[in-house]
Formats: structure tokens, C-alpha cells, sequence
């Protein structure tokens, strides 16, 4: 298998910033850039921050990876589970469905307790994307059959990814038009945070900043998430700035959410994709 | 005569199991042969199929008696999410008096059988053993291409490669070793 690291993918310190915000505090994230600005590579290696899956939560995985048939080496289940099923999946391929004797797991359940990553979201089905959202807001898929029910849990960080406009291109001549209707069919509502990819980063032209390791990242989050035991919970009315300013602050080790906690949260929840 | 093993099977319900009785009647009547009931069709006839030709493998002929097994307690007929055949066909080698009944008591069997009476694999083992575990069986007999998942729980379980297998282990002719507990294959690393 191989070994996706932080440190392979240059620049872009913005959207690593926020990628280790998204691990922390487990927001959904979506990822904005032109055609080979690295949204992929990044999604790839956003999974590399997640701390290591407890032993409760790897026999979880196993079991549904058990139930799907796709239970291989156990050797390889130590891995944080990654997703990354194509713009033309069904809903029930997505959320799972009860086809014959056996219910089958989708997508979202598959990812469960790792990353879900839907590239092109903008191409997906609408009640796809609505399925996605209300199996994450339940943490869990419920099938009904007659009479007899099954459930699977579905705990991904949702991580998605689009162009800025219909080409996808650097160069874009995508008229307001056909740029302000595809920006209508991205579920920008689905994502609590959006960072934006600089393709000129990924270029293999631009001289290589040194990057940090994912190893480093990774630490920081379980110090972050660690740190959340020591301090009062928010309020479950809480917005999503809020609580994202709220894992800024964990990942700084401050007891207290100051102005440029808040200040970050808000560009990152509210960046548009224009 | 009737004999009942509430615990032998259980169907998987996403990440859940309940109990699924199998109760096997043996006798002599003017209709001799190996029925299937309480399967939604096709699955009843595959499953009479698949251990009658198993069960002639290990020198039981039931096309001479009238043996009829029953699965579930009533109500409609069930879609069984994995294969009962492994369970079905031990039920009528004690109903038939070639296992002593006991040998059956808190036990899991799970497994599809082939006409070579080959145990073969089936998904969800590990829901199967944990779900077991809770409701207190003892023991489980699953297939060999299964062992290693089964060895992620500690539930005391047996793996065989043919039903002939599970049968000496079963009346103490040949007692099979018990799945290795593969526990250890989960070292976190978190590191893809």
C-alpha cells in the first residue's frame, strides 16, 4: 500500500491549515481548485491526520467490511478507512440497500470513523448528496425490509471537492452564467469549512517549499482533541463558526476563543467559491 | 420425533443477529426425503439441495427416511442473509443419531456447504461471533476460509474445511484445533 504523507504534497499551506482543523474538530470540508491543484492528493493525505483507530472501533470495521465481502489481509485493517466512491453512484450504493437475502453497507458506512471523499460533488445526485447528509447527521443508516430492520453506523468526515467553475481549467473562460449554475449545484451547505487550492502550489515548475510531515500534523490533532477534555463543551445551539473557532482554539491550547480564533473560523466557514 | 436447537443459527440484521431456530423431525411415512421449510423459495430447495448431497458425502443417505427441518418460529418465510446449510445439516446428523444431541448445546454453526460437503465462507462471521458471545453460546463452528477473521473474537471457536471435519470434532474422533486469536494484526499506526 502505498504511503501518502503531507510532506509529498508542496505549498498550499492554507488548505493543510484547514485540513487539520477539519481532523480535529471532525468537520466536513470541501476542497475548491482548478484541475490539478492537488484536491485529491490532499484528501488523500487528510485521512494521514486522523488519529489511529482504537481497538473497538478497527473490530467495528472489521465487521463491516465483513458484511460487505471486502474483508481482506487484517494486516492492512489498522488503516484509516478512505472512501472515494464516483459521482455516478446510487443512493443505494451510497447509504446501502437490502437487495436480496442480505443488507449490504453503502459508501457511508464503509467510511465509517475514516474519510469520505466525494470528488466532482457538484456531479453527484441531489438525493444522493440528501442521503449523505441525513445518515451523517444520525451517525447511522437505518433499512427497513418486510418488517425486519437493519442498521449500520455512518461517522465519515465528509470531505468534498469541486472546481471553481463548469472547465475546471486555470485558464477558465466559463461565462458568469454557466459559472453562477454550476456554483448552485455544489451542496455548499453540507460542508462546515472550505479552503481553496492554489494550483500554482502543485506545479511541478514551482521550486518545493519544505513541507511538514504528516506524523507532525497527526500529533497536533490528538493534542487538540485531548486538550477538549479540559474545557466546557458548547452549547448544542452552537453555529458552525462557532464550533470551528472552538477547534482553533483546542489546536492552540487556549482555554478561551479569542478574536483571531474567530476571525479564521469565519473566513474558512464563509470563503466563497468565486 | 422432534428435536429443537434454538441457538444453532442466527440471522444478521446489518450489524445485529437474532436467534434462529432449527427444528428437525424424523420418522418413517409414505413420503420419505429431505424437506426444507420456513425459506422463502428459492433458498428452502438450494439449501435441501446442498446438504442433501453433503449429508449422502458423509454416508447419510436421507432420500429412505422422512426427515423435515423447520427453520425459524413460524410467521413468514425468512430470507436467510448467509447460508444455514452447515447448521441444518449437523441438526439432522443428530436427529438422525449419528451425533450425540449434547454435542450441539450453546453452539454456533455457520456455513454454506457444497455438494463435496466442503464447509465454504460466509460473510459476517464476526457480527455472528459477537452477537453469540452476548447471548452467552459457548462455542462457534465456522468455515477454515473464515478463521482468521473469526479469531479477532474471543469467543472459543472451530474452524473446519468439510463437514466430515466438523463431525469427528464433533463426537471426540478428532478433535480440531482452535482458531488462533489474530488480535494482534490490530497494531494501531494510523499511518496509511
Amino acid at each position: 500500500m502505498t504511503a501518502y504523507d503531507m510532506a509529498d504534497l508542496p505549498g498550499n499551506a492554507a488548505a493543510k491549515r484547514a485540513a487539520e482543523i477539519a481532523a480535529t474538530g471532525w468537520h466536513s470540508i470541501l476542497l475548491i481548485g482548478t484541475a490539478g491543484s492537488g484536491k485529491t492528493l490532499l484528501a488523500r493525505r487528510l485521512a494521514t491526520l486522523l488519529p489511529a483507530l482504537r481497538p473497538k472501533q478497527l473490530l467495528e470495521m472489521a465487521e463491516i467490511h465483513s458484511v460487505s465481502g471486502i474483508l481482506g489481509d487484517l494486516r492492512c485493517l489498522h488503516h484509516v478507512p478512505f472512501r472515494a466512491p464516483h459521482h455516478t453512484i446510487s443512493e443505494a450504493g451510497m447509504v446501502g440497500c437490502w437487495p436480496g437475502p442480505s443488507p449490504h453497507p453503502g459508501e457511508v458506512s464503509l467510511a465509517h470513523n475514516g474519510v469520505l471523499f466525494l470528488d466532482a460533488i457538484a456531479d453527484f445526485r441531489r438525493t444522493t448528496l440528501q442521503a449523505v447528509g441525513d445518515a451523517i447527521a444520525h451517525q447511522s443508516v437505518a433499512l427497513h425490509r418486510c418488517g425486519e430492520h437493519a442498521s449500520f453506523p455512518a461517522r465519515p468526515l465528509l470531505v468534498g471537492a469541486t472546481h471553481p467553475c463548469p472547465c475546471g481549467s486555470r485558464w477558465c473562460h466559463c461565462t458568469d452564467s454557466a459559472r453562477r449554475s454550476y456554483v448552485a449545484r455544489v451542496p455548499l451547505e453540507m460542508f462546515d469549512l472550505r479552503a481553496v487550492l492554489d494550483p500554482a502550489a502543485a506545479s511541478p515548475t514551482t521550486p518545493a517549499a519544505p513541507s511538514e510531515r504528516s506524523a507532525n500534523m497527526r500529533a497536533r490533532v490528538v493534542a487538540a482533541r485531548g486538550f477538549r477534555f479540559c474545557r466546557r463543551n458548547l452549547p448544542p445551539e452552537a453555529s458552525t463558526a462557532e464550533r470551528v473557532a472552538r477547534t482553533i482554539a483546542d489546536l492552540a491550547g487556549s482555554v478561551t476563543v479569542t478574536d483571531a480564533h474567530t476571525a479564521e473560523a469565519v473566513s474558512l466557514t464563509t470563503r466563497g467559491m468565486t | 420425533m422432534t428435536l429443537t436447537f434454538p441457538f444453532l443459527s442466527s440471522i444478521r440484521l446489518g450489524l445485529n443477529t437474532r436467534p434462529l431456530a432449527i427444528h428437525v423431525a424424523v420418522g418413517v411415512t409414505a413420503s420419505p426425503g429431505l424437506s426444507v421449510l420456513g425459506l422463502v423459495e428459492p433458498h428452502g430447495r438450494e439449501v435441501r439441495e446442498r446438504v442433501q448431497r453433503a449429508l449422502t458425502r458423509v454416508g447419510l443417505d436421507v432420500s429412505t427416511v422422512f426427515v423435515e427441518v423447520r427453520i425459524g418460529d413460524g410467521g413468514s418465510d425468512l430470507h436467510p442473509p448467509e447460508p444455514v446449510d452447515l447448521a441444518v445439516a449437523l441438526a439432522v446428523l443428530v436427529a438422525a443419531g449419528r451425533l450425540p444431541e449434547a454435542c450441539l448445546d450453546r453452539r454456533l454453526a455457520l456455513g454454506a456447504l457444497d455438494p463435496d460437503s466442503a464447509v465454504l465462507p460466509v460473510r459476517g462471521v464476526l457480527t455472528h461471533l459477537r452477537c453469540a458471545r452476548e447471548r452467552g453460546l459457548a462455542q462457534a463452528l465456522v468455515p477454515i476460509a473464515n478463521q482468521q477473521e473469526a479469531g479477532l473474537d474471543v469467543m472459543e471457536t472451530y474452524a473446519f474445511a468439510f463437514l466430515r471435519d466438523a463431525i469427528e470434532h464433533l463426537t471426540g474422533a478428532r478433535r480440531a484445533e482452535r482458531v488462533r486469536d489474530t488480535r494482534r494484526f490490530f497494531t494501531p499506526s494510523g499511518s496509511m
